[in-house]
């Protein structure tokens, strides 16, 4: 009985005993089948051995590629999978968390009265500051110069009596050019 | 190296993406991007006056009168609205400056009467303190209504500073202008 493939590559590659190796040097004498698989094996040692082998890296590139997977596998199986933050990343994160609750609380832009911005804030100097009107802002920027009372947008309703009519398309001309007109 | 310089750039990205959009930071206060300077506004600011009238064309009296005053500044619109029974008008007078030191007036008017309505857009170009006669319904002078009551609005447009005496604009001035300067070091100089 033939022995099987795995058994025959240990015996080629001379992995056996010496006890089963005698035993299968004797069946392969008698045997044309396990002969022929020896010289298969053969052959592909011989193949895999050539330098001139197209496309196969050779021994000191395999050595680089192992070592470098060997590295790899290192930095996979060290200790348990856990995310990192940098530490300027989380110190940024903070500061911006800090920035917003600080800006929250100024009345930037909210209205009422103009911002004041202060622009030149230099220690041991005066400070200099503008009025700045934000679009939001700019009613009621006018709002301010025109006092109360003054310069709403209410409908201004005649009185009743007044039979107001439309005479024809609307008009718009300069008093000059109305003198001698009827 | 190269990771720590790149995760400090991203640290420094995020953190200007965070504060990037809010208000006042990063020199956002430029005039044209996010605000107007006060001084500036004020240099613009125009008084608009509407002096509204209802008169009976057959012998020339007021039978109603107000004045609407509003400032401004060119390109921002001014309202006035008048209004009787189901009659609704409604005029939004915007001021242009021109390349003539003047400024063109357009008046885009809107009219309901009942159930009907109708659009009109007008304008002519003025001068500071010249006067405008806006008729927004028309002129009643071809005698083919009774008792003819027409509505006319004289426009007049002053620069504002110029309607301030001269104390009230060295007060306002002084207020709001860019150039006031106040010591807030809470040293005594």
């Amino acid at each position: 009985m033939c022995p099987d493939a795995r058994t025959l590559s240990a015996y080629f590659d001379g992995e056996i005993t010496e006890n089963r190796r005698e035993e299968m040097d004797r069946h392969i004498a008698e045997c044309p089948a396990c002969r022929a698989t020896l010289r298969e094996f053969e052959a592909q040692r011989r193949y895999l051995r050539s330098a001139a082998a197209p496309g196969l890296p050779g021994d000191a590139d395999l050595d680089h590629f192992w070592s470098y997977v060997g590295r790899s596998r290192l930095h996979r199986v060290r200790g348990p999978r856990r995310i990192s933050v940098p530490l300027p990343l989380a110190a940024a994160a903070v500061l911006a968390l800090v920035v917003v609750s600080v800006l929250n609380f100024l009345p930037l832009g909210r209205g009422g009265m103009p911002d004041v911005v202060v622009v030149d804030s230099r220690p041991q100097a005066p400070t200099v500051v503008s009025f700045t009107v934000t679009p939001a802002d700019l009613d009621d920027f006018f709002a301010m110069l025109e006092g109360e009372g003054a310069g709403d947008d209410a409908i201004h309703t005649l009185p009743e009596e007044l039979p107001v009519a439309r005479f024809g398309e609307p008009l718009m001309v300069r008093p000059a050019s109305l003198e001698g007109a009827p | 190296m190269t990771g720590s310089l790149s995760r400090l750039s991203a640290s420094v990205l995020v953190l200007m993406l965070l504060i990037a959009p809010m208000p006042g930071f990063l020199g956002a206060q430029e005039d044209d991007s996010d605000g107007y300077s006060a001084g500036q506004l004020l240099e613009e600011a125009l008084l608009f006056s509407a002096d509204v009238s209802v008169t009976d064309t057959a012998d020339e009296t007021e039978l109603w009168n107000t004045l609407v005053e509003k400032i401004t500044i060119p390109g921002r619109p001014v309202n006035v609205s008048l209004e009787s029974g189901d009659a609704r008008l409604t005029v939004e007078f915007t001021l242009y400056p021109t390349k003539d030191d003047e400024l063109l007036l357009v008046a885009q008017s809107e009219t309901w009467f009942g159930d009907e309505y109708s659009s009109a857009l007008t304008s002519l170009a003025m001068a500071y303190r010249d006067e405008v006669y806006y008729y927004p319904l028309g002129r009643a002078a071809d005698g083919s209504v009774e008792n003819p009551v027409e509505v006319r609005m004289t426009i007049k447009t002053l620069p504002y500073l110029e309607t301030l005496d001269d104390a009230s604009r060295a007060a306002l001035e002084a207020a709001i202008d860019s150039s006031a300067r106040f010591d807030l070091s809470g040293e005594d100089r």
